[in-house]
């Protein structure tokens, strides 16, 4: 299974090439909340998409159909479509799938009826509430935006959402389900409502995301989207698709623990599972892209299932969060990492974790600290640990033919 | 701004046309507006003009019956001089 398209836009930019591109420099697009007054909030910085502007992508009655994060979606999925080459207006659509996850689905939406309904008291609720608010939203505009007839479903597993909707996707590949999968995730939920929630939770930084680092505060919330388009090595050369990445294993746990506290075992399971799918050796990883959300639970029980994992060899693996730069994209965050697993992989270069202060105990790793690595790098594995113990790992090779 | 010229331009807002080009002349059908346009155009003028377009088939209908933007124009002034 291979990567032939790609396209995201997140707080690192509006399409893959300047992603790519403040990945590797080491831009943080965490920022001061501009989307809503945040007088009301303790937590007052996420990762928002600058400057967005619905009306310079969408005409002005389309745009009124489209969530935020479905917007986000669609847009996306255009970009990666259109970098892959493809065009699904033939006998092809049929034969293409997309399989898409989300958190938390049209939040902006249910966010803004909410506001109507009980700090207004509105009596009447704008009539496209409900399809705007659906999960499956993103899945449907992008399957009528682009053509797409295939199976179409959204997967939901809060943070891992889209790591699960990129396994099932290699794995309709891999059966000859589909010749083609769009494939990814979408989020946008910084709202009011959304980030009273978060801080209720208490694991939110007041400052900045600083993954695996001493005095690390919690996480940031990012927003965003990112597409992949998957198909077999055989479909993308016979049509002379360029290649980006290799999709060699994936790997899927349930903690069946805890709601919110992850567990080392069902990481590490996931871990084994996507080398497994992959017939891969620990030996043979070159460099992680770490769930890392900053919280103290989750990089320590990241980092102790990878020392379990690669042993005496896992201070030497790079280990980076590139949560760090673009915030929490919870249901987009696998796909935007998949995305920069594969910057990785095509520049031959760790990205790194910002805003590190030094070690932590509890997180011995090498998490490539402050700036972007050159080294070699042939395998990479991508993680994500949802909320309520789900977890899906992704392990992508190098490509020979990759640009 | 007068009751016409608003509701020309909330029609025109929810199609593809530019405010302007929209008359009491223009043709709805010439607007493409689907039945869900009609739906999200009913409740911008229900929101705009604080009337109310009751939910029964009547005035459905005869909403969905309508031919120009000006007809629409004319069922809401009809309705915003009930409402006062």
């Amino acid at each position: 299974v291979v990567v032939t398209g790609v396209g995201c836009l997140s707080s690192l930019g509006r399409d893959y090439p300047a992603f790519s591109r403040r990945l590797l420099s080491g831009r943080c697009g965490i920022g001061p909340i501009t989307l809503f007054d945040t007088s009301r909030c303790s937590i007052r910085i996420a990762a928002e998409v600058p400057a967005y502007d619905e009306r310079d992508h969408f005409e002005k009655d389309d745009a009124a159909r489209l969530d935020r994060f479905a917007q986000f979606a669609v847009l996306s999925a255009r970009e990666a479509a259109s970098s892959a080459g493809l065009s699904f207006r033939g006998p092809l659509a049929e034969r293409t799938a997309i399989v898409y996850g989300t958190g938390v689905g049209g939040h902006t939406t249910l966010d803004f009826s909410y506001q109507k309904l009980y700090g207004q008291n509105a009596s009447r609720l704008h009539p496209l509430t409900v399809p705007k608010l659906m999960f499956s939203s993103a899945v449907s505009h992008i399957s009528i935006d682009l053509g797409i007839k295939g199976p179409v479903f959204a997967t939901a597993s809060a943070c891992a959402s889209s790591g699960h909707a990129m396994a099932m996707s290699a794995l309709m590949i891999r059966s000859g389900l589909a010749d083609v999968v769009v494939t990814g995730g979408a989020e946008a939920c910084i709202t009011l409502g959304t980030m009273k929630g978060w801080e209720g939770l208490r694991v939110m930084a007041h400052d900045t995301c600083r993954p695996f680092s001493r005095d690390r505060g919690g996480m940031v919330i990012g927003e965003g989207a990112a597409t992949i388009v998957l198909e077999s090595l055989e479909h993308a050369r016979a049509r002379g698709a360029g290649i980006h990445a290799e999709l060699v294993g994936i790997g899927m746990s349930a903690d069946a623990h805890h709601l919110v506290m992850p567990s080392r075992d069902g990481a590490e399971r996931a871990m084994r599972a996507a080398l497994a799918d992959a017939d891969l050796s620990p030996a043979s990883v070159d460099y992680i892209n770490a769930h890392g959300t900053g919280t103290q639970q989750n990089d320590s029980v990241e980092a102790g299932a990878i020392q379990r994992i690669f042993g005496d060899r896992a201070q030497g693996i790079p280990v980076s969060s590139s949560k760090s730069q673009f915030g929490h994209l919870l249901g987009g965050a696998a796909a935007l990492e998949a995305l920069a697993v594969i910057t990785a992989l095509n520049s031959q270069t760790a990205p790194p974790t910002l805003n590190y202060l030094g070690p932590s105990l509890d997180c011995e790793l090498d998490c490539v600290p402050h700036e972007a690595r050159p080294m070699t790098i042939d395998v990479a594995l991508s993680n994500s640990f949802a909320f309520g113990g789900l977890n899906a790992v992704l392990a992508f090779r190098r490509h020979e033919d990759a640009a | 701004m007068n009751t016409s010229e608003i509701v020309l331009g909330i029609i025109a807002n929810h199609t593809k046309a530019n405010v302007g080009q929209v008359t009491p002349a223009t043709t709805l059908s010439s607007l493409a507006i689907d039945s869900l346009g009609m739906v999200e155009l009913i409740f911008a003028l229900e929101d705009r003009f604080d009337i109310e377009i009751p939910e029964s088939t009547s005035m459905t209908d005869r909403f969905a019956s309508f031919r120009t933007a000006g007809d629409v124009v004319r069922a809401v002034d009809e309705l915003v001089l009930r409402h006062t």
